[in-house]
């Protein structure tokens, strides 16, 4: 079995799926000839032609627009923004019609992409590169929020995208793109979208992150095993529709739940892990839901950006916090 | 002091390249930005800069060799500087491999594989969680009681379940040390029960619930006592025992129509005060087995005939302890006849949930100052005590004049004016 | 009845071509100080960029996008404006805030990651670094449109790449400016990459190119005012076209597009890769007409420009660059910064995290 990084494994997804359905388009700005600027779609117009892996010129909102376009005739457009920063422009797109072809015309048409992006901060990168806005996508019924934090996951969550009939927002966690290297079945998989992940039992407490906080949130959880204090860790993974059942029987059974995200705190996506918990678990309780998060500001330039980022020691205060509860 | 310059990212996911040839050699002079070695990655031959002016005072690697980021290239200091091997030439763990993308860095995985993310399924905990308040939760952690070990009364687990789990009493009072009587004598124990220990509750209710204040007075009944030896042979002609109680219960039942708190109760549940539009008078009785008091109905619809009637009827069969329930329920005034025993004012407790309870002391003939001139005068000592929660001290003052009034004044009584 | 209801041309412009001979009937009116300054500028803004790219290679400021090769269109329009103009950059117009007064340090310290390097000085009326390429169209016509509501004789300057015109932003840009005939001149940077997406078509019925139009200057024209091309290597041309303009705007004509064709020679960001997609034939090519190169050949021509001269411009660069690297390598982010500067007052979110980070 091959071991790949997690943009590997975006690759691999892409061409694997292409190699299965044609209908199958990848468009965005410098996905063709360059291979993408993280080499996500690299090879895949040599071996498709360029009718179905397309340079466009530089229009967000036009991308996302023309794929709506696509979807509703029957293709299946996997498009790609290429920073996070950048989804702004096609927020009309995809809230105004995205989101809402299938209700408005009650199934008669519907619009099944994927919408793929690069996001996070901690590379070092400049204004407008580090986004986490995954909260706008949640809160906008009618798409689907998938975020994966490995490459085996994002394989077969992005098969699975592709396949899904409603429109999907697959965020890739750039931080971690490749600093992960794990084993990645060949061929066609896929991972369930709307299942999250238990990565490690606990008795303790329930650590709840996606993205590239979840390697963030398992070192803490190791140095929290260290002194004695055992953590659950739970891999969101899809963050609309959110796999609450699974969420909520961890909590039930530690009485303690944190929430790691990048984005900011202020309605960040756990601030609802956080009401939905207190709703059905106030009885089972043994401290607040804590949410270790951004803060609300813009994401700093990178020489501030590690005094942004929630870490494992900011995570490690928040457990201590929890524990003395 | 010299400086280790360690080869910087290279871009494009490259962490590594092969040196091609050194454009400088050891003891070279060298500026800030000048190009001192090529190197070729599969991608392009990449020239690096110096990052610091100075002298090359050690190189490493030699063409054809492989350098990868994060390895010393070279050591830069000032002329005739001693070096030291650098410590780790080869970068021993570069604090994190990186490389440079369009925008940004990238961390780049080890070569060996990290541990395989597998998904668990997790088992079934043992014990299931224990649903209780978190106010609850923390009371019970505070007095070191384990909750999933106490079993709830109710549904769920209450504070009163958690207080009984660790031994403390229940609720507000804490209990009081208890006194060993026997320690200085000998004492004769008597069980509290029956009508005692009814009556024991009651004043320790009426006294902890109503706020007691008590108003006294003299009435001066001279003229309602002749009155009363005018008429007591009438009365036993029509088989009534004529005393001044059933003019007191008139001249009571008046005042309350003019005072209506007075004849009230406060609801506390409801947070109301309840003014009752009938009027029921209590009166007291001692009896064998304790104070019993038997109630008039309705005492503003009966004459004072009836009432006499009624105060005996009832009193002989509290007396005899064959008064219904009935006849002893709905009072909402109570009249205390505590000078049949001698003796003036006292503090009466109230008959809870009344609003006041009237006292009567002895009559007697007392010496009272009329027109600047000592006569004798037959005094009767009033003592009412009332809830002040319900009613102010001048109200009890106006509604006791106005019993006075009555009783003073026999046609006024009379009249009902 | 069909007859035609519209035609258009599109001027093109050059004045000094790559041997440096000169169109003595365009020739500016230029003194020999402002034609060495023309120089100096475009010799400071290639020192930066070299001494910034050395500085990425060697891990001290983060990703960095070079104006190799486009020193003549940042420093030909900027010289034609005037000083109380407003300019608005994307991020690679390095040489604007140079001759706007802003210090090296500033700009290395934003290459180099903080905020700080765009707090800019006062009355330097050039706008920070916007990275969202083709969303400055719109602020540099809104900010023309309070100086003709406040009746000043100023203009704006709006700088863009070619792959901004295909942004939504660029096209509403223009057509506000054309519809208010506000006092903007928006001048296209065509480098003709947009990272790897090239700005010409070469298959006929297929895209994988930024537009098939056949010059981006006459984008104007859909929007109603006049768009010119220039020759982006040509400081003289780019210089004497802009100043018509921004002349012309300040007249209360309205506004025009300037398109300069010049060349990206170095890769898009420091990490990119041209060799993927880029014919090293055609690099070579704009190698050799690059603006530097040709405007010395005019300057000697003119007696302006010698060897010595070469030295002491270069020396003098060098000089102001490394200082600038010195003083901003001295300069550290108050992290608290974070927070103060979202509002004008702390909210109490804010004031609760800035506390809560200060612990």
């Amino acid at each position: 079995m091959a071991k790949l990084t997690i943009v590997e494994a975006v690759r691999d997804a892409l061409d694997t799926e292409m190699g299965n359905d044609e209908k199958v388009i990848v468009l965005g700005e410098d996905v063709g000839v360059d291979g993408g600027v993280f080499r996500a779609t690299d090879g895949l117009q040599k071996k498709y032609g360029n009718r179905r892996v397309i340079d466009t010129p530089l229009a967000e909102s036009g991308i996302v627009g023309t794929s709506i376009g696509m979807a509703i005739q029957g293709l299946k457009p996997v498009c790609e923004i290429q920073f996070d920063g950048f989804t702004y422009p096609a927020f009309d797109q995809l809230f105004s019609h995205a989101a809402r072809i299938r209700n408005r015309t009650r199934g008669k048409l519907t619009c099944p992409l994927v919408l793929r992006f690069p996001y996070g901060g901690g590379i070092r990168a400049l204004e407008h590169h580090n986004e986490s806005p995954e909260s706008y996508f949640v809160h906008t019924s009618g798409l689907k929020v998938v975020i994966p934090s490995n490459p085996y996951d994002t394989k077969g969550l992005l098969i699975a995208a592709i396949r899904d009939p409603d429109p999907v927002i697959f965020m890739e966690p750039k931080r971690i793109y490749r600093a992960i290297r794990d084993e990645v079945p060949e061929g066609t998989y896929t991972v369930e979208i709307g299942k999250a992940n238990v990565l490690r039992e606990g008795t303790d407490l329930t650590l709840i992150s996606w993205g590239a906080m979840v390697r963030e949130a398992m070192k803490a959880a190791d140095a929290a095993a260290a002194q004695g204090t055992r953590a659950e860790v739970i891999d969101v993974r899809t963050l609309s529709p959110c796999d609450w059942d699974t969420i909520l029987a961890s909590v039930q059974k530690t009485g303690r739940a944190i929430v790691v995200h990048e984005a900011p705190h202020t309605l960040g996506f756990g601030a609802e892990i956080a009401a939905r918990i207190q709703e059905k678990l106030l009885l089972y309780l043994k401290a607040p839901v804590i949410r270790v998060t951004g803060y609300d500001t813009p994401f700093p330039y990178f020489k501030l950006e590690d005094a942004y980022l929630p870490n494992p020691e900011r995570i490690g205060r928040a457990i201590e916090q929890v524990m003395k509860f | 002091m010299s400086y280790d310059f360690r080869l910087p990212d290279l871009g494009e996911g490259i962490a590594e390249g092969e040196i091609i040839k050194w454009l400088v050699r050891e003891g070279d002079k060298v500026e800030e930005h000048q190009p001192i070695v090529e190197l070729e990655t599969d991608k392009a031959v990449v020239q690096v800069p110096s990052p610091k002016s100075g002298t090359i005072l050690k190189i490493y690697g030699s063409p054809g060799e492989k350098i990868r980021v994060g390895d010393v290239l070279c050591t830069i200091g000032e002329a005739g500087e001693k070096v030291s091997k650098a410590a780790a030439p080869k970068a021993a763990a570069p604090a994190k491999k990186v490389s440079t993308t369009v925008i940004g860095q990238l961390e780049e995985a080890p070569e060996e594989g990290e541990k395989k993310v597998t998904p668990i399924t997790p088992k079934k905990t043992a014990e299931p969680a224990v649903a209780v308040l978190p106010a609850i939760r923390k009371l019970a952690q505070e007095m070191g009681v384990d909750i999933s070990k106490i079993q709830a009364s109710g549904g769920r687990i209450t504070e009163d379940d958690v207080r009984r789990a660790s031994g403390q009493a229940v609720k507000e009072a804490p209990r009081a040390p208890t006194v060993t009587f026997e320690k200085f004598g000998r004492v004769l124990r008597i069980p509290l029960k029956g009508i005692r220990r009814t009556i024991a509750e009651n004043m320790r209710e009426s006294l902890s619930k109503a706020a007691h204040v008590t108003h006294m007075d003299y009435a001066d009944v001279t003229k309602l006592a002749d009155f009363r030896e005018k008429e007591k042979e009438g009365a036993e002609k029509k088989g009534v025992h004529l005393t001044f109680m059933p003019f007191i219960v008139k001249a009571c039942v008046l005042a309350l129509k003019e005072f209506p708190y007075v004849n009230s109760s406060l609801d506390e549940e409801k947070q109301e005060i309840v003014i009752k539009q009938y009027y029921n008078i209590g009166i007291a009785v001692d009896t064998q087995a304790g104070l019993m008091v038997p109630v008039i109905h309705n005492a503003n619809e009966k004459t004072i005939l009836e009432i006499a009637r009624d105060i005996w009827r009832t009193a002989e069969l509290a007396r005899t302890r064959e008064i219904q329930l009935k006849d002893l329920q709905g009072g909402t005034f109570t009249i205390t006849n505590i000078g049949s025993l001698g003796g003036e004012f006292a503090t009466p407790v109230i008959n809870y949930p009344e609003c006041a309870i009237l006292a009567l002391g002895r009559i007697s003939e007392k010496p009272v100052v009329i027109d600047g001139k000592i006569v004798v005068r037959k005094m009767l000592p009033l003592s009412l005590s009332f809830d002040h929660r319900i009613i102010d001290g001048a109200m009890a003052a106006k509604f006791v004049n106005e019993i006075k009034r009555h009783l003073e004044d026999p046609d006024a009584l009379l009249m009902g004016y | 009845m069909q007859k035609i209801v519209g035609k258009f041309s599109v001027k093109y412009v050059q004045i000094v071509d790559e041997k440096g001979n000169v169109d003595k009937k365009l020739e500016p009116k230029l003194s020999s100080q402002q034609l060495r300054d023309l120089y100096k500028w475009m010799v400071l803004e290639r020192t930066f960029d070299n001494t910034a790219l050395s500085l990425q290679r060697e891990g001290r400021i983060g990703t960095y996008a070079q104006s190799l090769g486009e020193e003549a269109v940042h420093v030909g329009a900027t010289f034609a404006a005037r000083d109380s103009d407003w300019i608005f950059t994307d991020y690679r117009e390095h040489a604007s805030y140079l001759m706007r007064g802003v210090p090296v340090k500033n700009l290395l310290m934003h290459w180099g990651g903080s905020e700080d390097g765009m707090a800019l000085p006062e009355k330097s009326n050039i706008m920070p670094v916007c990275i969202p390429v083709g969303t400055q169209t719109l602020h540099g016509v809104g900010a023309a449109l309070a100086m003709k509501i406040k009746n000043q004789k100023t203009a704006t300057l709006t700088f863009v790449g070619d792959a901004s015109t295909s942004t939504g932003d660029f096209n509403e840009g223009l057509n506000f400016a054309g519809t208010f005939v506000t006092p903007s001149v928006i001048v296209i940077r065509n480098n003709h990459w947009a990272i790897s997406v090239p700005r010409t078509c070469h298959d006929a019925t297929w895209g994988g190119c930024q537009t098939r139009a056949e010059t981006l200057a006459q984008k104007a024209i859909g929007y109603g005012f006049e768009g010119i091309q220039v020759d982006g290597n040509d400081v003289l041309a780019v210089y004497a076209v802009v100043k018509q303009a921004m002349d012309r705007a300040r007249d209360g004509k309205g506004p025009t597009l300037i398109e300069c064709i010049t060349y990206r020679l170095g890769p898009h960001t420091t990490a990119d890769d041209p060799t993927r997609y880029q014919d090293p034939k055609t690099l070579k090519a704009w190698l050799e007409k690059e603006p530097l190169k040709r405007f010395q050949l005019y300057l000697k021509k003119k007696k302006l420009w010698d060897e010595k001269y070469e030295a002491a411009v270069q020396a003098e660069c060098k000089r102001i660059v490394d200082q600038g690297v010195v003083e901003a390598e001295k300069h550290k982010p108050r992290p608290t910064d974070m927070f103060d500067y979202v509002y004008k007052s702390l909210t109490p979110n804010l004031k609760e995290q800035r506390d809560e980070w200060q612990s």
